[in-house]
């Protein structure tokens, strides 16, 4: 029966088992990503290379009735995707009234991070499909907070 | 971790060439069959109301060896404000575990072994998106029919508590975990007999209770060296056998 050596074996390794196991349990999970699902579209001197600030009367997207910007002038722009789809089209008015636009595809993962943290989105595999910029390079394919760049675009 | 299971493999190959030395003198027979259930799910599921867990687990006694059969049912269900998910299926593990103490007269365990472990599940998630730039809405993703794989290094005990009830517990790795391919945009994010599915391993532990069915008397044990000393010293008397180096073989 449950006696000698063995009780006190088992006891031992029952009871620091079930101090790991408690253990593990408390390392909870961190509920903070470094997802994000803004683009970050820097424009640039196109003879120099050097960031170079670009006016625009309006920037938004398709589908958005929200305008990002209003008559502004930046070198960096942070432009949300949209979510429910894995394509985007930003449009840029510009000062003489013409129109520019960027279009965008990318992969998105619905993560469900925990009960108590909730989900999160993340976009990867970012890339240009067409835009009637002069010249536009992706460079980080992955959306986050970490990141500088997504998008060169070079006039 | 890489260490643990180099160690523990090593061990392994000590124990199939031990049994493969126990099958070429015949003396692998079943003795008994011990059917058993995790203590632990039954409390997770009488006190967690999103989560049921069943577990049967089963061995079959090979005198050291024992062919071990674990099978589960798990449900998950949980939502809040913006997301409901849900998961339910069931999973088999199969395997083999080596008695450390095969002499001991209550026929306790301890042991270690390792299991092949597969399972099979639904999952689905749905969410619903305020978006402050495009437009609000929701979404749900269903995964039906995903399986997944994996391997269990196990360590553990079974004492006799009661003529033939048994407790136990036992502490495992699970590793080398294979899910089948993902067609949507969901993260798998639970596996039943797993776990959280964010982890290409992880660690678990079992509360179990066993009842022993005896189906023929376990062979004796034969003493190996009383011939050797017999011989040596004529007139010495073997004292007490179990006192001796037995050996099973």
């Amino acid at each position: 029966m449950l006696d000698g050596y063995l009780k006190y074996i088992y006891k031992l390794t029952f009871y620091f088992l079930i101090c790991l196991y408690v253990l593990a349990a408390c390392d909870t999970t961190d509920c903070i990503t470094f997802n994000t699902r803004f683009v970050i579209v820097d424009f640039l001197d196109s003879a120099t290379g050097d960031s170079k600030s670009r006016q625009f009367d309006l920037i938004s997207a398709q589908e958005s009735q929200v305008i990002f910007y209003s008559d502004t002038s930046l070198s960096t722009y942070y432009l949300p995707v949209n979510t429910e789809l894995e394509q985007s089209i930003f449009l840029f008015l510009n000062t003489d009234q013409t129109i520019d636009t960027l279009e965008v595809s990318y992969d998105k993962t619905v993560i469900l991070i925990s009960k108590d943290c909730g989900y999160d989105l993340e976009f990867k595999n970012l890339g240009i499909i067409q835009t009637t910029f002069d010249s536009a390079v992706s460079l980080e394919n992955e959306l986050s907070r970490l990141n500088e760049e997504n998008i060169k675009i070079f006039f | 971790m890489k260490k643990i299971l180099k160690y523990f493999f090593s061990a392994l190959i000590v124990m199939f060439c031990d049994l493969s030395g126990f099958a070429q003198k015949g003396t692998v027979m079943p003795s008994a069959v011990r059917i058993g259930t995790d203590l632990g799910f039954i409390g997770v599921s009488l006190f967690d109301p999103e989560k049921t867990v069943f577990e049967i687990n089963a061995d079959i006694d090979l005198y050291k060896f024992f062919i071990t059969a674990d099978y589960g049912m798990s449900r998950w269900e949980f939502s809040r404000e913006r997301f409901a998910y849900e998961n339910s299926g069931s999973y088999i593990k199969a395997g083999i575990d080596y008695n450390l103490i095969a002499r001991d007269p209550d026929l306790n365990i301890i042991y270690f072994g390792l299991k092949y472990a597969y399972s099979s599940f639904d999952e689905s998630f749905n969410y619903s998106m305020n978006d402050p730039f495009y437009y609000d809405y929701a979404e749900e993703i269903s995964k039906p029919g995903m399986r997944a794989h994996w391997y269990e290094a196990n360590f553990g005990m079974k004492i006799r508590v009661w003529k033939d009830l048994y407790l136990g517990w036992a502490g495992r790795i699970k590793f080398a975990k294979k899910t089948s391919a993902n067609s949507t945009s969901f993260n798998t994010y639970f596996i039943p007999g797993y776990g959280l599915a964010d982890s290409d391993s992880r660690w678990g532990f079992n509360y179990q209770i066993f009842y022993r069915i005896p189906f023929r008397e376990k062979p004796p044990y034969k003493p190996k060296k009383v011939k050797e000393k017999v011989e040596r010293d004529p007139e010495a008397q073997p004292i007490n056998n179990q006192q001796n180096e037995f050996d099973f073989n």
